[in-house]
């Protein structure tokens, strides 16, 4: 025997609800009227009812249960602390003041952008005096190299010995952050004659 | 949502409202309304043993969190997120324990046997065997609508779904078991 289909998939939708007595009076009259010229519907109906019976099981012992329930005021206080509702707003307010803090201290003036600022106000000739370069120098190496180096107006001005000579001082500075820089090693001053790529 | 369903979430509002203010009978009354409901529940889900044990720590711990229970849902509902959670922990140390499979499609017409059942009449029995053959989701949610009568939105929220796929899972759940029965007769 093939069970089949009610066309109407409304009112079978309604049938687990008519089954389990959920319909109001309006929908359970409405199931009634229909069932009574409906094969389909009443063999799923009967189909529904044998799902009840199959999973029923042994009624459970309310009072056994009851009797290991917490009292309101037992609940309350085995509350986890961090549930509570003061403690969760004292969380949220303490996290935005923390988070203002971080970004005012990230947005200050930094190393890199004192040197910016620096190379921002340049002469309208682009030559920086030898005091701006060596604050230039001075902030590209960290602000604490262990050796100064200062030249006259900019690199482009160095022969290929003073650059040698530059750079050999860089090499010299082993990197180490140093909280006191040592004084000047040898100013590298450019030469009057032969400049580079001349 | 029918004016009964209304009423029963009223009548659970009530009595979660008289025992906040101390009346320990109002937490009985919900035991005594939801117990057999969740005791199903867990059958049908495939727990073999200490069932009562399983509703018992449901309500304990539904009480001891019951600031935490939106009224958007059925109280029900609640406690059936609840119990599966705690169905899904037993597992999981059962599992730790002795290296036991998770229960998985098929296992579940084994664990019927377990049920006490009432009434074991032939056509019960077939059923039941039908249910079994179904994927767990389909099982969820064809038996929450059957035995419990929960709406879909209700259904969903238990089983983490949408009410349309549930919908569509019990109009599939409903034809297998039709065919199944129709290749028995």
């Amino acid at each position: 025997v093939t069970m089949r289909d009610c066309p109407d998939g409304a009112l079978r939708d309604l049938l687990p609800l008519y089954v389990s007595g959920q319909l109001g009076d309006a929908d359970h009259a409405r199931v009634e009227a229909h069932v009574q010229g409906c094969a389909d519907c009443t063999a799923e109906i009967e189909l529904l009812r044998a799902t009840v019976r199959a999973f029923e099981v042994k009624p459970i012992d309310a009072a056994t249960i009851s009797a290991k329930l917490p009292t309101a005021r037992s609940a309350r206080r085995a509350r986890p602390f961090h549930s509570q509702p003061l403690w969760r707003v004292a969380a949220v307010i303490t996290f935005m003041i923390a988070g203002t803090a971080t970004m005012m201290v990230v947005r200050q003036p930094s190393a890199g952008s004192l040197m910016l600022d620096t190379l921002a106000t340049l002469p309208a000739d682009g030559r920086p005096t030898p005091a701006e370069t060596t604050i230039a120098a001075n902030t590209l190496s960290g602000q604490h190299a262990t050796s100064t180096i200062s030249f006259g107006n900019n690199l482009s001005d160095l022969t290929d010995a003073q650059l040698e000579a530059l750079l050999a001082s860089l090499d010299r500075m082993d990197g180490t952050v140093s909280a006191d820089p040592v004084a000047l090693v040898t100013p590298i001053v450019p030469e009057a004659s032969g400049r580079r790529n001349q | 949502v029918s004016p009964e369903i209304n009423d029963d979430r009223a009548v659970d509002t009530a009595l979660i409202k008289r025992w906040k203010e101390g009346d320990q009978l109002a937490a009985t009354m919900i035991v005594e309304r939801h117990a057999t409901a969740l005791a199903r529940f867990a059958a049908s889900s495939g727990v073999r043993e200490r069932i009562d044990e399983l509703v018992q720590d449901t309500f304990v711990r539904a009480f001891n969190s019951i600031d935490s229970f939106r009224a958007d849902s059925a109280l029900r509902t609640w406690l059936f997120t609840i119990l599966k959670r705690l169905i899904l922990d037993r597992r999981r140390a059962e599992k730790r324990q002795s290296g036991m499979v998770e229960l998985e499609e098929g296992h579940a017409v084994q664990a019927y046997s377990a049920l006490d059942s009432i009434v074991a009449d032939e056509t019960a029995m077939r059923v039941r065997n039908a249910v079994g053959t179904l994927s767990p989701m389909q099982r969820e949610v064809f038996l929450l609508r059957v035995t419990d009568g929960m709406a879909y939105s209700e259904i969903a929220k238990v089983v983490g779904s949408t009410e349309g796929a549930c919908r569509v899972h019990y109009h599939n759940a409903m034809r297998s078991i039709k065919e199944m029965l129709s290749d028995d007769a």
